[in-house]
């Protein structure tokens, strides 16, 4: 661990990164208890969960919110790929052959309003079939910083940028709440599958966001 | 998760090394096996127009292509010949048209790729309004009517109607369908199968070979759990493998993998009805009529039973007049729906409850107080015509369920917690059940088993029920052991087969225990009866093994084989009328649940339950089957999702949710928070066989209950939508109704006292006796009190309250005699609780009430007869109880039903001493039967229960010493020994009148009510 950034190894186990980072990144203490259940907890790894680049994996949409990039490493050296560029289609990557994620890094001091909202039919040992990750930052009553994350609404998980614009430099109020929903709503192009029809998976992304004020509060 | 099998009991040491494996661990242990592999059809709806096999034998380890130019005898699988077991024309999307046996599995996986299939794909028909607007039926198409509809509704005042589809369900046992077979030496066809019913599994292999049934065995050595799913459908896998075995001689073994099964079995039906309902002024039940219509699948299968069952379960708790239900069954391009815990019974209640629930708030009646209003009473028939026995008990139930759950409390406090929380809402629903035990089909109540005493004593039983995990083997062990006085490890349980008990049922309807331990019972008397007189000459110190081994040198036959019919059945299924049910079981559930507004996402706070399960042979077996039904229930309902795409895609009639990673089952997350389930006291029924079992039914029960646990049921059953939290969204908007509080259930002071001597209560009666001057109620007023509730009034307040307490402390010291209080009503004078300012004066006259004494007489031969006449002259609480029902007849017993005692009848075939958990606390027990044995396993089970005041025994001193060492042998300690007495009588009572039945009986009562009864705690 850096002072600039917190390096979590790809290798560590979801249960370790949550012992690990002892509370540092609120973002993803709110994801960890959502995701699976502790028995795959105990052997999924962040490594793998970004290996695998499903687009309804967890992590990818909170580690989105957080400005994360991974490290990227093969028998040529290292590389470092914002988080960012690193999905290229449905479970797809930038990863060349025999290259490896070595590390994620997230850069300090986190957003301090952070929230995970993953919509799922079973409260434990289920996938995602919308997640949306909040990473905030309001100050004196204007949103400061806005990043969103989400999963399950296009073939790789994205960030939320139409949202991210509503919000960022707008009042933390109703209004910019109500507005931001509906472009929230809009964002990806979720599709109908036998986990829920699109008309719903649109519905709870603008509901996230109401929900966020709701439980985060007027700043 | 609701698929393993809930409530298993661990096989005891005495079962057979065989029976703890499942059918695929001994295919699996079986050389040169050869492994199926279906080909499966990828329309929906197609006909075959050419199938080659040839490809299929270039693959290595390929063994031979099953397809219906095999088949000896009928290509069909089905008990209806509407299920070609190689079909011509697809009938649903992942049909079989053949079948691919291998060296491995992989090979014959291979193989069935290779198979070349040419279709023609047709239209096909998916969902079941489809199958309703292309009038695409099949099978009978029953009505059940009562009274005159058209004039019900015209005369009620309200009428409403409605539509409500409900999905079916994966059955989702952790084994899947598996059968194994081979070829013995006689080239008899032996088949290994996980069926719950193995006769007809025989019919219909027998049926495809071309065999008569006597060449043909089938054997069930347990289920990984079938909740119905294998009654009807391991038939058609077991066939494949006995023909697989039959055309290459070697053992065959089919076993399907997850997705297999869920894409080829049958599930529960899901259900269309349409309703029109006519109520009264108050909210009562006028006039429904109501069109059911299940979607059946591609075949028929159970298809009219589950239909039958349904429309009787219509009525479900409520009493309506003028009654007419219609129902068909949709043919549809879908597997072939089954059975499935409950049969059709919970989507029929299904139908009232969503009539009930959507028109409370119109009525502007709460649900659960529109729900208790319309309740059968005594004498009451069901729209079949069946009288409705023991409608008191559902009302003990739900006012166990109201008073356990506090749910007026916690009514109170969810209003406050909505109004509080704008995003969270909570619902609190109570809920009926009654629910009818035994098959419709009134042939299927019968049952056969073996007891075969080997020379040194041993025994071993065999039955025509099949074990999946609800623990039926452990109960029939228990049954044997105690018919014949053994230790359970004397006794053996060999797995079921055709070649031992032939002609039996499908252990399903709730009933195997009943039927199954009913015939064991038989054969272990017929046994016992022949050895009687070798024990009569041998004389009572000769142990069984002694006994056993003198009747072989006498030449007695030391095996039997048992029946079992159950008497009184009757249903005429053209008219749709008669007594189909032996009985009726009943439940209540009370389930609050609370609802996230943002997601619609909801959890399952609270959940009490009472369940009326009879007798239960094994109480733990039992709870867990209700949790596990309702659970099951909840997954139904709320959760599980079988998605069949009814787009015109190419995928059209497919099913999506194929594998667990789609079709959710509940898990631990979806357990309400707080669950409690108790079982309802002293349901005994008296109908004359074995009363056990219930776990099954109670399991269905609670599966509906479950259902209920969704405050917005009434808003559509999740038909094709989102599944669970999706379609709460789109139904609720995350807006919840709250139920408002109803009225508690009023009744007058006589109906309350009745109550309280019913469930063993003491109360105490207050009645205002004089009134000077100005007060709140006039003499006469009465106010029933009990230690937890109160019913009427004298007046309210200060004086009330006082009454109340001055009533809890008589009941506290267990006062007998009456007490005079004198209340003086002004601002200044009482100050118990506060003033009340009529200014008058009140004299009431607190009368305890207190529990009477209860006495039990187990054995009513001519001494238990007499005791039982004496008994009866006084007030007391008598349970006459034997094994031998012509002791019981009425006639036998009208004297003493003519006296002052409330008497009690228990007529147990089977194990008598399952009474004594029903007893009251400090009841009185006299053990006098027939039978030594039963004795013994009467003291036995009386020394386990705390329940007894005090137990007699009438007997020999002789007698009594081998009892105490078989008791000590049994593991009861000296002291706890000591707690029988005997002999018992005053001596000096027999000594002047002789021992003649009148005699000894005058001296047990004498001695017997000379000693104060036990205060029950
Ligand atoms: C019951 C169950 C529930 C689940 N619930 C969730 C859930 O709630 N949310 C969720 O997001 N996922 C869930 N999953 C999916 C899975 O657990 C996660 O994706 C997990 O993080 C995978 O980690 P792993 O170490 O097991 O990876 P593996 O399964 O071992 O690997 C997955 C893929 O990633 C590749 N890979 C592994 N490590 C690396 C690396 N360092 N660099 C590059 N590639 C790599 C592998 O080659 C493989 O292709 C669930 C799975 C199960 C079985």
């Amino acid at each position: 661990m850096r002072a600039e950034h917190v390096e979590i190894g790809a290798a560590l186990t979801l249960s370790e990164v949550e012992r690990l980072l002892a509370g540092r990144l609120p973002l993803l203490d709110a994801v960890l208890p959502q995701f699976a259940s502790r028995l795959i907890r105990n052997g999924a790894t962040i490594g793998g969960n970004l290996g695998t680049a499903s687009p309804i994996g967890d992590l990818p949409p909170a580690l989105l919110a957080l400005d994360a990039s991974v490290v990227l490493v093969s028998a040529a050296g290292e590389r470092e790929v914002p988080l960012d560029g690193y999905f290229t289609g449905y479970r797809r990557t930038v990863r060349g052959p025999g290259e490896l994620v070595r590390a994620v890094r997230v850069p300090l001091p986190p957003a301090p309003v952070a929230a995970f909202h993953k919509i799922a039919k079973r409260r434990f040992d289920d996938i995602s079939s919308v997640a949306v990750a909040f990473a905030l930052d309001v100050a004196d009553g204007m949103v400061t910083r806005a990043a969103v994350g989400l999963g399950g609404v296009a073939a790789t998980p994205v960030r939320a940028t139409a949202t991210e614009a509503a919000l960022l430099g707008r009042p933390w109020d109703e209004e910019t709440v109500r507005a931001g929903a509906e472009v929230l709503a809009g964002e990806g192009t979720p599709l109908d599958d036998h986990r829920a029809s699109a008309a719903y998976r649109r519905a709870m992304l603008g509901q996230s966001l109401r929900r966020l004020f709701h439980e985060a509060g007027a700043a | 998760m609701t698929s393993a099998p809930p409530g298993r009991t661990s096989p005891p040491p005495s079962t057979s090394p065989a029976a703890r494996f499942y059918t695929d661990d001994v295919a699996l242990r079986t050389p040169s096996l050869l492994h199926a592999f279906p080909v499966q059809a990828p329309h929906t709806h197609a006909l075959v127009t050419r199938l080659d096999p040839k490809p299929a034998y270039d693959v290595p380890g390929v063994v031979r292509v099953l397809t219906a130019d095999d088949v000896p005898g009928a290509n069909d699988s089905g008990t209806k010949h509407d299920e070609p077991l190689f079909p011509t024309e697809v009938m649903f999307h992942g049909q079989a048209v053949a079948w691919v046996l291998g060296e491995t599995l992989e090979a014959a996986r291979t193989g069935a790729v290779a198979v070349e299939v040419d279709y023609e794909p047709l239209p096909a028909l998916v969902t079941v309004r489809e199958a309703i607007e292309a009038g695409s039926f099949q099978g009978m198409q029953p009505r059940m009517e009562r009274g005159d509809v058209a004039a019900g509704l015209a005369a009620a005042t309200w009428v409403f109607e409605g539509e409500l589809e409900m999905a079916g369900q994966e059955h989702f046992y952790l084994e899947t369908h598996a059968s194994l077979a081979r070829l013995d030496d006689d080239g008899q066809v032996q088949v290994l199968s996980s069926t719950q019913h193995p006769t007809e599994t025989q019919e219909i292999v027998a049926h495809v070979l071309g065999l008569p049934s006597h060449q043909v065995t089938v054997e069930c050595v347990r289920m990984g759990g079938g909740f119905g799913g294998k009654e009807m459908q391991p038939h058609g896998y077991a066939a494949v493998a006995a023909l697989g075995a039959t055309v290459t001689g070697r053992p065959v073994r089919v076993r399907l993998t997850r997705q297999q099964d869920m894409t080829m079995s049958g599930k529960r039906h899901g259900f269309h009805a349409s309703w029109r309902v006519g109520f009264d002024d108050d909210g009562r039940l006028q006039a429904l009529d109501a069109t059911l219509t299940s979607d059946g699948g591609w075949s028929l299968d159970l298809s009219e039973p589950v239909l039958s069952r349904a429309l009787c379960h219509v009525d479900n708790a409520y009493w309506i007049p003028h009654v007419r239900l219609h129902g068909r069954i949709a043919r549809t391009h879908k597997t072939s729906q089954t059975a499935f815990r409950g049969f059709g019974g919970p989507q029929g209640m299904l139908v009232i409850e969503d009539v009930l629930g959507r028109c409370a708030p119109r009525l502007g009646i709460d649900p659960t107080e529109l729900r208790r209003r319309n309740f059968y009473a005594d004498g009451q028939a069901t729209p079949y015509g069946q009288p409705v026995r023991h409608p008191e008990r559902l009302v003990t139930a739900w006012e166990q369920v109201l008073a356990s759950g506090d749910v007026a409390g916690r009514r109170r406090e969810i209003a406050a917690a909505n109004a509080a929380d704008p995003h969270r809402k909570r619902g609190l629903a109570v809920t009926p059940v009654k629910f009818g035990i035994s098959f419709n089909f009134t042939a299927f109540n019968q049952a056969g088993a073996l007891v075969h005493v080997y020379k040194d004593g041993s025994v071993l039983i065999n039955h025509g029920g099949t074990e999946m995990g609800q623990g039926l083997h452990t109960k029939m062990l228990q049954v044997a052991a105690t018919a014949l006085g053994l230790p359970i490890e004397r006794v053996r349980l060999a797995p079921t087969r055709t070649d031992k008990v032939p002609n039996t049922s499908a252990t399903a309807a709730s009933s195997a225990a009943d039927l199954n331990g009913a015939a064991v019972k038989d054969a272990c008397d017929q046994v016992l009866a022949r050895l009687r007189p070798v024990r009569d000459r041998l004389g009572p110190d000769a142990s069984w093994d002694e006994v056993v081994s003198a009747a072989y040198f006498d030449r007695v036959q030391l095996w039997a084989a048992g029946f079992y019919r159950t008497e009184g059945l009757s249903w005429d299924a053209a008219a749709m009328r008669g007594e189909p049910f032996k009985y009726f079981a009943y439940g209540v559930a009370a389930a609050e649940v609370e609802v996230d507004g943002f997601t619609g996402a909801y959890q399952v706070r609270r959940v009490d339950i009472v369940h009326d399960v009879g007798d239960s042979l094994s109480p733990l077996v039992d709870l867990g089957q209700v949790e596990g039904g309702f659970v099951q229930g909840v997954g139904w309902l709320t959760l599980e999702d079988l998605r069949w795409d009814a787009s015109d895609g190419p995928a059209r009639g497919r099913l999506a949710t194929q594998a667990a990673s789609t079709y959710k089952l509940p898990s631990i997350s979806e357990m309400p928070a707080d669950l409690r389930v108790s079982l309802l006291e002293r349901a005994t029924e008296e109908g004359g066989r074995l009363r056990v079992e219930g776990g099954r039914r109670a399991a269905a029960h609670a599966r509906l209950l479950g259902a209920r646990g969704d405050p917005r049921r009434g808003r559509g059953v999740r038909a094709g939508l989102d599944g669970g939290r999706a379609a709460v969204a789109r139904h609720s908007g995350g807006r919840v109704v709250g139920d408002r509080t109803g009225a508690g259930r009023v009744m007058d002071w006589l109906a309350a006292l009745q109550e309280c001597r019913r469930r063993r209560e003491a109360a105490v009666l207050v009645t205002v006796t004089e009134v000077r001057g100005h007060a709140p109620r006039d003499a006469g007023a009465k106010l029933v009190v009990t230690a937890g509730a109160t019913w009427g009034s004298v007046g309210g307040g200060n004086l009330e309250e006082t009454a109340v307490r001055r009533a809890r402390a008589l009941i506290g010291d267990g006062a007998g005699a009456p007490v005079v209080e004198r209340f003086a009503l002004s601002d200044r004078a009482p100050a118990e609780h506060g003033v009340q300012c009529c200014g008058g004066e009140v004299t009431l006259l607190l009368e305890p009430v207190p529990v009477r004494r209860a006495v039990a007489v187990f054995g009513m031969g001519h001494v238990g007869l007499e005791i039982a006449l004496l008994l009866s002259r006084h007030e007391l609480e008598l349970h006459l109880v034997d094994s031998r029902a012509d002791q019981l007849g009425d006639e036998r017993l009208g004297p003493v039903r003519s006296g002052a005692a409330e008497v009690h009848v228990h007529r147990v075939p089977v194990l008598p001493e399952l009474v004594v958990a029903e007893l009251p606390a400090g009841t009185d027990v006299l053990v006098l039967t027939h039978d030594h044995a039963e004795d013994l396993a009467l003291l036995d089970a009386l020394l386990r229960s705390t329940l007894p005041g005090s137990i007699g025994l009438i007997g020999s001193s002789a007698k009594w010493t081998r009892f105490r060492a078989r008791l000590a042998d049994l593991g009861h300690p000296e002291p706890v020994v000591a707690r029988v007495r005997t002999p018992i009588g005053d001596p000096a009572v027999t000594g002047v009148h002789g021992k003649t039945p009148a005699a000894i009986a005058l001296s047990v009562v004498t001695e017997l009510l000379a000693r104060p009864a036990a205060v029950p705690r």
